[in-house]
């Protein structure tokens, strides 16, 4: 839950609520570089310095130049969810603006008409009184949807989490032994990710070998090694990207609910049970340098050129040594020959050899600046491939659940989980959570735009009571009317066993 | 002591003009709000503001007082802006959109019949 004033509590839980909202649009995009906290006899009233918040970091989407649209505001719906499993989450909103003198209608000689484009900074505010708090920070998607009979602008935005996990990676990423948190540092950096930018805890997963081709999306990287985590990520309402690890969650409720401020309830459908779990994972280790391919026939090089061989692997490598004219046994090397069955003469100097290593892959360039041609008759590399070591399979359900609703798979292939230990945690984690019918709800509440995914609620309805998490918001300000949409999910909360903590035979579980 | 219930006007034009001795002044409020009910029945409001508007109305007016009114009616369309109102005894000078009912025409165009102007004040009070 983001921090709020008690008055700012009060009014949430309030008969006569008074209801605030704030949009600041970047459409010129005017970066300040120097934007800081604001401090008191240093920075101006009105200027750029922003008041700290909860977070303690100043992201690069504070430092455009905001203009305030409140006052065009005639509808803001924001939706935050979690994805089930993985628990990446991502954040969309749409706007309608009054539009009655075509501020935003493109071509129409607005001031903004030049910039009235996609990807236009944008941050949502919601709240009571004169205390709002943010929502939303993100992107114009696309351009706005203008509406000439009701005199209206619809933008659709995106946080830019969006924007990042469809960015892919110009860099093959390869780690040895590294946690998720280590990972996640490397892709941030991969994808230009300043390290004030985001606030990361300590990830419990081990890898052993972590490797992303290049080209491979962001997003996709991410979920995959939160998938192995089983943490959270995501972008929170103030712009601060964040990674909390799987202990991470708190069972104690930060509001409760019941029919005095709920206004609907519903439960979700079976669809969402999961009674089945198998877990798939290749566990791959760097070897120690070996011979790793072999030129499979002569190459010829005509005198005074340049021959690309490619040598494709099977495996990601770390290191390749570079091929050497007939060296030891125990380093890479090729053999020239002035006939390609290699019976001629060999040719040992002015044949040199340029290599680049691809992760999968690596390029030789011979040039030959003889005068006349030469074979390239046999070529050896020696490389420390990360083979796989150990394949994972396991298989795991809960049988009451099975006999009621017959099996409901969930299948996870993830390289990154690196022992069966792990695996069946993670299984049990998974069955414990969702192999219940019933236990997924929406409810429409009296709204607090304080609420957060992953902040556990209570709720002491009939026929629904019990510790939620709430995995999907839906803020609704329409008019005149707040409305919250909360999808919940009843969580079974384990206490994990620490060292100097718990007991020796208590109730804390070995975490996975 | 006497009360000042004269309704005064800066036209877009620029002008000050008085409007005629009207037969009733009204207060509406029209609050934005909505009002929620909850499982139990309990009831909530979110609101933004309320907002206030004045009735005033005319049993018979004279057609040269119509013509005053429905110039100030008109030029909120020429010029692009609300005329500004002040009534003294509420303390009241705002900024004011004017909506005129259905023009009644009677005695050969001399009386204007139970006529009214609503005027809208631009800003909400609350």
């Amino acid at each position: 839950m983001q921090s709020v004033s008690s008055q700012f509590t009060a009014r949430a839980n309030g008969t006569m609520r008074p209801l605030s909202w704030r949009l600041l649009m970047s459409f010129p995009k005017a970066f300040q570089a120097d934007v800081d906290f604001f401090t008191i006899g240093v920075s101006t009233i009105g200027g750029t310095d922003i008041i700290k918040g909860e977070g303690n970091v100043i992201q690069e989407w504070d430092k455009y130049q905001y203009d305030d649209y409140s006052y065009r505001v005639m509808s803001i719906e924001v939706t935050r969810q979690e994805e089930m499993v993985n628990s990446v989450s991502t954040a969309m909103a749409d706007i309608k603006l009054a539009n009655y003198d075509s501020y935003f209608t493109p071509d129409a000689g607005s001031v903004i008409d030049n910039f009235i484009l996609p990807y236009r900074p944008s941050r949502l505010y919601l709240g009571f009184g004169h205390e709002d708090i943010p929502v939303f920070t993100g992107l114009t998607e696309k351009m706005p949807t203008i509406d000439d009979k009701s005199k209206t602008a619809s933008f659709h935005l995106i946080d830019f989490m969006y924007s990042l996990f469809n960015r892919p990676l110009d860099e093959t990423i390869l780690l040895q032994n590294v946690s998720t948190d280590a990972a996640l540092e490397t892709l941030m950096d991969a994808a230009g990710i300043l390290p004030t930018q985001y606030d990361f805890d300590y990830g419990y997963n081990i890898i052993n070998f972590v490797y992303f081709e290049k080209g491979t999306k962001f997003g996709d990287a991410v979920k995959e090694l939160m998938e192995a985590e089983m943490g959270r990520f995501y972008m929170d309402e103030a712009g601060v990207i964040r990674f909390k690890n799987r202990q991470n969650f708190s069972s104690t409720p930060v509001a409760y609910f019941d029919k005095s401020n709920t206004i609907a309830v519903k439960t979700m459908t079976q669809d969402d049970i999961i009674n089945v779990v198998e877990i798939k994972a290749n566990v791959r280790e760097v070897q120690a340098k070996q011979k790793y391919w072999e030129l499979q026939s002569a190459t010829r090089i005509p005198a005074g050129t340049s021959v690309d061989i490619w040598a494709d692997f099977n495996d990601p490598v770390t290191s390749v040594d570079t091929p050497v004219y007939i060296a030891s046994a125990t380093t890479s090397a090729f053999t020239t020959n002035k006939l390609e069955d290699g019976s001629g003469d060999p040719v040992a100097s002015n044949v040199s050899v340029l290599a680049t290593r691809f992760a999968k892959s690596y390029l030789m360039t011979f040039t030959n600046t003889n005068t006349f041609d030469v074979y390239i008759t046999t070529i050896e590399l020696w490389a420390t491939p990360a083979k796989i070591v150990k394949q994972i399979y396991l298989r795991e359900s809960d049988a009451a659940s099975v006999d009621e609703y017959d099996e409901r798979v969930l299948t996870i292939e993830n390289d990154f989980i690196n022992n069966s230990g792990d695996a069946y945690s993670k299984a049990h984690i998974i069955l414990d959570d969702w192999s219940t019918y019933g236990r997924a709800n929406e409810m429409t509440v009296k709204g607090n735009p304080a609420l957060q995914i992953g902040d556990a609620i209570g709720c002491t309805i009939n026929g629904y009571e019990g510790t939620y998490v709430i995995s999907k918001i839906v803020n609704r300000f329409v008019g005149s009317q707040f409305t919250q949409i909360l999808s919940v999910k009843e969580r079974v909360f384990k206490t994990y066993f620490t060292i100097g903590v718990s007991t020796i035979g208590g109730t804390d579980v070995i975490a996975p | 002591m006497s009360k000042d219930l004269r309704i005064i006007v800066t036209t877009p034009a620029g002008t000050t003009v008085e409007l005629p001795l009207y037969s009733t002044l009204t207060e509406q409020t029209d609050p934005q709000e909505t009002d929620n009910t909850t499982l139990d029945g309990t009831l909530y409001t979110d609101f933004v503001n309320n907002r206030r508007a004045w009735r005033v109305a005319w049993e018979k007016l004279k057609a040269a007082d119509y013509d005053t009114i429905r110039t100030i009616y008109n030029q909120q369309y020429q010029y692009e802006m609300y005329a500004k109102y002040t009534i003294p005894e509420y303390g009241i000078s705002n900024r004011m959109k004017m909506n005129i009912s259905d023009r009644n025409i009677r005695l050969n165009g001399e009386i204007i019949e139970g006529f009214s102007i609503t005027l809208k004040e631009q800003y909400a009070v609350s």
